[in-house]
């Protein structure tokens, strides 16, 4: 118990009587523990993006003209007994006329030519959105089956099907991508501040000497080490986090000019206390353990 | 008593610092280890405190062979021997009183006889009201006096100087030479390794001498003859 109030007391006047030390110490933290945390963020924005484009893909069910409402309908519920789908609209053949003449309102050769019909021309559909793009396949083919031939007329999965194919092979590169370029900058980060702390320590390698010549026993020199790293990360995780604030909040209205669905200020303040403990984690992680790899280097004596 | 056994230490083929060196000290003695720069006396001093290991040979301190303590014990012998160096290497960040004071902490002394004890230390070495000074603001010989008052303040039974006066002007180090005769008197093996002549001639005590790694005479009341 003695001891440890002594190695406690070590520590802080450690702190205190090296303040450049301390200084240079907590700042190269919290530059890492932001760079990180920078990472963090681009990742959840460009995960938005991705689902944002996942989201414009569907597929489209055309039903021949003489099928029935009902039978229509209870193909979609079918359709929503599959773990794949996520949401399914149905547009009948008047929906779709209309949304047609809507489209075409400007151009009076079609319109004309649409009441020369008797009849309307169009077939009532099923769009159909898939949790994840890689699945319409799956969908695709459940529809292709026979008990659906008589009633479906056309399945637009077929014609697009290379280009969402190679949809999915673009997001599966890009996740891919993004993963290790976040993993490296992150690596590089660590490793910045990780050599030094290891500098930092290297100071005071002659005094960790002098320690152990005066009898002092290892966790006595390491003690106060490892309790400023601690201290250090937890510092350095706070600034890093009150920093994010007044960064967010200026970036926050223009991203969302651009990504209207993403709130990254929102986003932050949401789950801060899952992203705290991340920053807490990797400070107080890199201060201790830095410390107690460099200690040991010149404890040899 | 200490007691080198056939001790050699060689750090490479070609440099061989101690060679074959067996040496008695016996309690309470004043020995000085004298030689020309490389003899390896800083090396014999080294082997006492464990802070190199021989490459053959024994060590004895009090009759336990002192190579057989692990490394994490090893706190425990050099808090019975008191070091002092050329160097001074004392704490820079810490005052001329916790750096003494921390000698006695790190064996765990509680805090009133820390406080005690280091104050009396500071009086013997005549720096009682230099103790919230720190080692920056203190001339080399009182940083020699602060060193040799942390190494006094766990009361050793032997204390360790590895040319303690190196690098000092003569008047200061004749202080702490008189320190170091004081303290012997006061029943404190001490061992003095040192090159300067006036010294050893002037002491009148056992002198042991080293060339090239080898002892080549040990006498009581000895001269410096090298």
């Amino acid at each position: 118990m003695l001891t440890f109030l002594r190695i406690i007391k070590n520590g802080f006047q450690d702190f205190s009587r090296n303040i450049w030390l301390t200084v240079s110490a907590v700042l190269i933290m919290t530059l890492t523990i932001f760079v990180l945390g920078g990472l963090l963020f681009l990742s959840a924005i460009g995960e938005n993006v991705l689902t944002e484009l996942q989201d414009k893909i569907d597929i489209s069910v055309y039903f021949a003209t003489e099928t029935t409402e009902s039978d229509i309908l209870k193909v979609k519920k079918d359709l929503e007994g599959l773990n794949e789908v996520k949401n399914i609209e149905y547009v009948s053949r008047e929906t779709a006329l209309s949304k047609f003449k809507n489209r075409h309102a400007d151009n009076k050769v079609i319109l004309d030519s649409l009441d020369e019909l008797s009849a309307n021309p169009l077939s009532a559909s099923l769009n159909i959105k898939a949790k994840f793009s890689d699945q319409y396949s799956k969908i695709a083919s459940y529809l292709k089956s026979d008990r659906f031939s008589k009633i479906i007329d056309k399945i637009n999965f077929y014609q697009n099907q290379a280009v969402i194919e190679r949809f999915n092979e673009i997001m599966a590169s890009l996740r891919k991508f993004g993963l290790l370029l976040t993993a490296a900058l992150a690596s590089v980060a660590i490793l910045v501040a990780f050599n030094n702390l290891q500098l930092i320590i290297y100071t005071k390698r002659e005094e960790i000497g002098i320690m152990r010549l005066v009898g002092a026993s290892n966790w006595f020199i390491r003690g106060p080490f490892i309790l400023l790293g601690l201290f250090y990360g937890v510092v350095a995780s706070v600034i890093a986090s009150a920093v994010f604030y007044p960064i967010l909040s200026f970036a926050s209205p223009r991203l969302s000019a651009l990504l209207p669905s993403f709130n990254i200020l929102s986003y932050y303040l949401g789950n801060f206390w899952q992203i705290f403990p991340i920053f807490l984690g990797i400070g107080t992680g890199l201060g201790i353990l830095s410390g107690l790899i460099a200690i040991r280097r010149y404890l040899r004596v | 008593m200490i007691f080198f056994d056939k001790v050699s230490k060689i750090y490479s083929p070609s440099v061989t610092a101690i060679e074959d060196l067996t040496l008695k000290i016996n309690p309470k003695e004043f020995c000085s280890v004298v030689g020309p720069s490389g003899a390896g006396k800083s090396t014999l001093l080294k082997l006492l405190i464990s802070e190199e290991r021989p490459s053959t040979g024994r060590i004895f301190i009090h009759d336990q062979d002192i190579n057989q303590i692990s490394r994490r014990r090893l706190p425990y012998l050099r808090r019975k021997i008191g070091m002092v160096f050329q160097d001074y290497k004392l704490l820079p960040t810490k005052t001329a009183f916790e750096n003494v004071a921390f000698a006695l902490e790190v064996a765990g002394v509680n805090d009133r006889i820390v406080e005690d004890d280091t104050r009396q230390v500071l009086e013997i070495v005549g720096l009682a009201d230099k103790g919230s000074q720190f080692p920056d603001e203190l001339s080399g010989g009182e940083k020699q006096r602060i060193a040799l008052a942390r190494a006094l303040v766990s009361r050793p039974d032997v204390i360790v100087a590895d040319e303690p006066t190196g690098n000092l002007d003569p008047l200061n180090g004749w202080d702490i030479i008189r320190l170091l005769i004081k303290i012997n008197e006061l029943g404190t093996t001490v061992i003095l390794a040192t090159h300067n002549q006036e010294i050893i001639n002037s002491l009148g005590r056992r002198v042991i001498t080293l060339e090239k790694g080898r002892l080549v005479s040990d006498e009581e009341k000895g001269q410096y003859v090298l």
